[in-house]
């Protein structure tokens, strides 16, 4: 070989190098997880948490701080965002090899829970939204589960839970209830109970930690109490269907909602046509999720000189007890903002 | 309602006329150089750029995403010069490592859906300030076209003759090479990664295939690239076509149009 060729390939496995380097580097900053249990001895059996992504970690965090041999483990990286489109990888499979119990929020969330079963089909799942009031819920698009079915068959209730599970893994509700903090409540109420049912040996702890977490909540939740009293509130066009709870909790009328964040590559037709249903149902304000670039909020924005109010969806950020606490607080005073 | 009525549209517009006339008119030297392969190789290592910004934490990944272009495309013009043969062996390891490396790291949260729109492109949502960027590097290229063209022509004829009269064909070269990854990246999240190659050859190749002389090259390249870019945005708004593909559809009519009439 000659000198020029080696020295040619030789700058071929430099920038190989560098790249892998700047992979290790990208894929090693990983968002360090919260070990907030105790550890216990080999020969014990431990009891391992695995969740969906990062909403359902928060809360479990939270319920099982300081429960012995319990392992929490969350799937999709606290960056990912929402799961609509997530692919499961590999080690997403691999995590879920030795766990006791899979937690999912349900509703259509996680659209690869087939894999899921068909990996582990012996695995115990636990859904979220099941420990929702389904009269609480929202359809999809915004609506009151209550109002709009008022007239659709009585559902049955153990201890305040639905219990339906197909039902409540059907597409038809809006899944992102977390951002409404009673029933993030409920769902941390339920959670409790069930882990405590699986794991009794950390029954009391979770049950402790749960009484905690829900004092936090309630805290947070009187500082919302004075934009719920507000009156006269600006109507909002939800551009992310998630904020339907939040907006339903504080009471802002919701005049339209299209979920077009996420989405790209539209044609200019399909954009003057947002911009003129925006119009005609909307003056108010726009809502934006602010885990997406704000590109379409912002020329809907300056199409219709609506004002964008960025909220935080609560599902990115960093692997912190009080994740979702410190981002509902950011919540809030962009509500205030919105509704003066 | 009419269509220039909406800013966006009216944005959009501009970009197209900043856009396509700066494509038209670097393309030109691309399809004479045999450039092709290399402007494609430019183009995808736009997502390794975005993904080395996400890495170190940069808030503006356009940053990151220029400055690795333009250390790519000046290491592939090393390797052209280097590797007497092969080279677009080498360019194809270079550009598959590192798309592989871009989607390898942009994926890695398992949601890269996030980025869908630098595939297609979003000219629909460029804004005001976007806009003098592209303004800016529409007058960087025509100034540097106006006084380096004449060198850039004859190192692209004969390169031995141009060195022989005193120009320095790597500078040259180097230069163009820069050029146009600046334009490619600064343009990829308009136009779209897997078609800004096609808006860059399809516009100056249907040229070649009818122009008489360099002068008319030119003129026609810029034309057919001006006329697919806002035909593209009209009809987009006609239809529920993104703007990116449609206009790279019209240019690829165009490019068979003039094939025939060459034959």
């Amino acid at each position: 070989m000659k000198w020029k060729d080696a020295s040619l390939w030789m700058w071929l496995l430099l920038f190989l190098c560098f790249a892998a380097g700047c992979l290790g580097l990208g894929m090693g900053e990983e968002n360090q997880k919260k070990d907030v249990t105790e550890e216990i001895g080999e020969s014990e059996d431990s009891f391992k948490i695995v969740t969906s992504f990062y909403p359902l970690y928060t809360m479990v965090i939270n319920l099982a701080e300081g429960a012995k041999g319990v392992e929490i483990d969350n799937m999709a990286e606290p960056q990912t965002g929402c799961l609509h489109d997530y692919q499961l990888r590999p080690g997403d499979i691999l995590c879920l090899e030795d766990a006791d119990v899979f937690l999912a929020n349900g509703g259509g969330m996680e659209e690869f829970l087939e894999d899921v079963f068909a990996a582990r089909p012996d695995l115990e799942m636990l859904y979220a939204l099941d420990g929702v009031d389904e009269e609480m819920l929202l359809e999809n698009g915004g609506h009151d589960h209550e109002t709009e079915h008022a007239h659709e068959e009585e559902h049955d209730h153990e201890e305040g839970y639905a219990h339906e599970e197909e039902h409540f893994h059907e597409e038809a509700f809006n899944p992102h209830t977390w951002l409404h903090p009673i029933l993030y409540k409920e769902e941390i109420r339920y959670l409790a109970l069930e882990l405590g049912r699986k794991n009794p040996e950390n029954k009391e702890v979770y049950d402790r930690n749960r009484m905690r977490y829900e004092e936090k909540i309630d805290a947070l939740m009187s500082e919302y109490e004075e934009i719920k009293k507000k009156s006269n509130k600006k109507g909002c066009v939800l551009l992310h269907e998630s904020f339907a709870y939040l907006a339903d909790y504080c009471g802002f009328p919701v005049t339209a909602s299209m979920d077009v964040e996420k989405d790209s590559g539209f044609s200019a037709r399909e954009i003057r046509d947002l911009i003129e249903e925006v119009e005609e149902r909307g003056g108010g304000i726009l809502i934006s999720d602010s885990q997406y670039t704000g590109r379409i909020s912002g020329l809907l924005s300056a199409e219709t000189g609506m004002e964008v109010h960025q909220l935080d969806a609560c599902v990115s950020g960093e692997y912190d007890k009080d994740a979702w606490l410190n981002s509902m607080r950011k919540n809030l005073e962009e509500l205030k903002n919105a509704a003066d | 309602m009419q269509i220039f009525d909406y800013e966006f549209v009216r944005n959009a517009f501009a970009a197209i006329m900043l856009i396509t006339p700066l494509f038209g008119l670097i393309g030109t030297m691309i399809v004479n150089n045999k450039l092709a392969f290399f402007s494609d190789a430019l183009g995808h290592s736009a997502i390794t750029g975005i993904a080395l910004g996400v890495i170190l934490g940069v808030s503006n990944t356009t940053f990151s995403m220029v400055l690795f272009g333009i250390v790519f495309a000046l290491l592939l013009n090393w390797i052209k010069y280097r590797g007497k043969a092969g080279a677009e062996t080498i360019i194809s390891v270079f550009a598959s490592c590192g798309l592989a490396i871009g989607l390898a790291v942009l994926s890695s949260g398992g949601n890269f859906s996030k980025y869908n729109a630098l595939l297609i492109g979003d000219i629909l949502s460029i804004t005001k300030g976007e806009l003098v960027g592209l303004l800016c590097v529409f007058l960087v290229t025509v100034v540097f076209w106006l006084c380096c063209f004449n060198q850039l022509h004859f190192v692209s004829i004969n390169p031995s003759l141009a060195q022989s009269k005193g120009i320095s064909v790597r500078l040259y070269d180097n230069l163009f090479v820069v050029l146009l990854a600046v334009i490619v990246m600064l343009s990829i999240r308009w136009v779209g990664l897997l078609i800004i190659n096609a808006l860059l050859i399809l516009p100056a190749a249907a040229a070649r295939n009818v122009a008489r002389n360099m002068r008319s090259y030119h003129l026609l390249s810029v034309l057919f690239a001006i006329v697919c870019g806002v035909g593209g945005l009209l009809l987009s708004c006609r239809t529920d076509i993104a703007t990116g593909p449609m206009i790279v559809l019209l240019a690829s009519a165009v490019f068979f149009l003039t094939l025939c009439k060459k034959r």
